[in-house]
């Protein structure tokens, strides 16, 4: 599989493709990180995450590579390791202050629906998080899932996050919430 | 629950024109709509959250063959052979001379010094004396050690660069460095072949026995004399005295090969050959240059 392959497979929302480039660049990524004080940990955490950011990106349809899929994802990594080093940096000099208490309690709450995601069904799981996170459209996600059609997958999907709201409702009170 | 609707197509980028704009307004003023803006925003972040732990989760449970710190097959091949080169190197210079292992104490001793001349040892320290043998050696040693760092010094080099590395490995010492020795510091015999020769500077007297079935090839300084004891009488031998610092270090030639005296040592002693090429070498020079 050449890497236009595997790149127009990932397009596609394909994660065997995913799971081809992970394993192909973990060594090169984690060592951008391992060789600049970071972890084994941190290294593996940046790569993940930078991978995500390029699959969000890729499956969306926002991405039109203009280099090699290593050298985009290697320079994800190293934003966000500069950010990760940054916060370190930050949270060492400063003291938790309002704003850090704030993203705590947003944390937290997004921790809660997290939860609250994984009592849908798969099914539901799958359209919101094809929806919200991956960016593909009401065909993509008719398509990926065997609906009908798009007004399918669009209906199947205001039922899903109406549901998520009832159980995020029903099992935390309101002020957890909307304080 | 009266603004679910209007916010979740707001949020899904469903208004447009004159809608937008009145959701912008009404967002404005109302505290309600502002609520339940920030609760399904929230409900989003949950599910990007759920769907990132689910890429991770997946991404965790793929085999991998280590970060870069660890040890790869590969690495420990590099590390082998590269070890291997530098020894078989280090081998193959000091396995000219098998004397030179055998006491590795003096000889790193004196290379950590790295003495621009070979100095005479105190008498507190007798086994520290350097025997021309040694300081042969020694001399070697220098070269080779800095040798030796040389190459793991480039071997580090390329493995912090991730180049693929091959081991330099060291071209062995042949030659001796004649240089090192001054012809000054050497003092030829002046007498030839046949006759009982020795240093003027040592004053030794020498004397031969050949009959002691316990001795065959045996000597002694006792008493400002060299005995020889075997049948040194069937052959010429030569007696070549080469300085070292304030000391004299003294050699007997006899039937091709050099035998090194030890003139400290009173006991009766075996005449051990000298296998030290660059000592043979500097000795076969001082013959060739006597008269």
């Amino acid at each position: 599989m050449n890497e236009k392959e595997i790149f127009d497979r990932i397009c596609s929302g394909d994660e065997e493709a995913l799971d081809v480039i992970y394993k192909k660049y973990y060594r090169m990524m984690t060592k951008l990180v391992i060789s600049n004080n970071g972890t084994e940990q941190e290294a593996k955490d940046i790569y993940q995450d930078a991978l995500i950011v390029f699959w969000q990106k890729a499956v969306s349809g926002n991405l039109v590579m203009t280099s090699k899929m290593s050298t985009y994802i290697y320079s994800i990594c190293l934003n966000l390791w500069r950010k990760e080093l940054d916060r370190k940096g930050r949270h060492t000099r400063e003291y938790k202050d309002s704003p850090e208490f704030q993203d705590h309690e947003s944390a937290e709450r997004i921790k809660i629906i997290n939860n609250c995601v994984n009592k849908l069904g798969d099914t539901c799981r799958k359209v919101l998080t094809y929806f919200y996170f991956d960016g593909m459209s009401m065909a993509e996600i008719a398509e990926k899932l065997g609906f009908a059609n798009t007004n399918t997958a669009k209906t199947k999907k205001y039922k899903c996050k109406k549901k998520l709201d009832e159980i995020v409702k029903s099992m935390y009170s309101e002020s957890d919430f909307l304080d | 629950m009266k603004y679910y609707d209007i916010v979740g197509a707001y949020l899904d980028n469903e208004l447009e024109g004159e809608a937008l704009r009145d959701f912008k307004t009404e967002l404005a003023t109302n505290p309600a709509l502002n609520k339940e803006l920030e609760f399904q925003q929230q409900l989003i972040e949950g599910i990007k959250e759920n769907r990132m732990l689910d890429l991770k989760t997946r991404l965790d449970n793929i085999p991998v063959s280590g970060g870069a710190g660890a040890m790869t097959f590969g690495k420990i091949v590099s590390g082998v052979v590269i070890l291997a080169g530098v020894g078989y190197g280090v081998f193959k210079i000091i396995g000219i001379d098998e004397s030179s292992t055998q006491q590795p104490d003096i000889i790193s001793e004196v290379v950590e010094n790295r003495p621009d001349a070979i100095q005479p040892a105190t008498e507190d320290e007798p086994n520290q004396n350097l025997s021309e043998e040694e300081a042969g050696r020694v001399q070697k040693e220098t070269v080779i050690t800095r040798k030796q760092d040389t190459v793991e010094d480039n071997a580090m080099e390329k493995l912090n660069s991730g180049d693929i590395i091959t081991p330099d490995v060291p071209e062995p010492i042949d030659e001796f460095e004649t240089d090192k020795i001054s012809e000054d510091d050497i003092v030829v015999p002046s007498k030839n072949l046949g006759t009982m020769e020795y240093p003027d500077e040592s004053n030794l007297e020498i004397s031969i026995i050949s009959n002691r079935r316990k001795y065959k090839f045996h000597y002694q300084v006792k008493t400002g004399q060299l005995i020889l004891y075997g049948n040194f009488d069937e052959e010429p031998y030569q007696l070549l005295e080469i300085n070292a610092g304030n000391d004299k270090h003294l050699y007997l030639y006899f039937k091709g090969k050099y035998y090194e005296i030890d003139k400290k040592t009173e006991e009766v002693a075996p005449l051990r050959e000298i296998t030290n090429r660059i000592l043979i070498s500097a000795l076969n020079n001082l013959k060739d240059k006597s008269p």
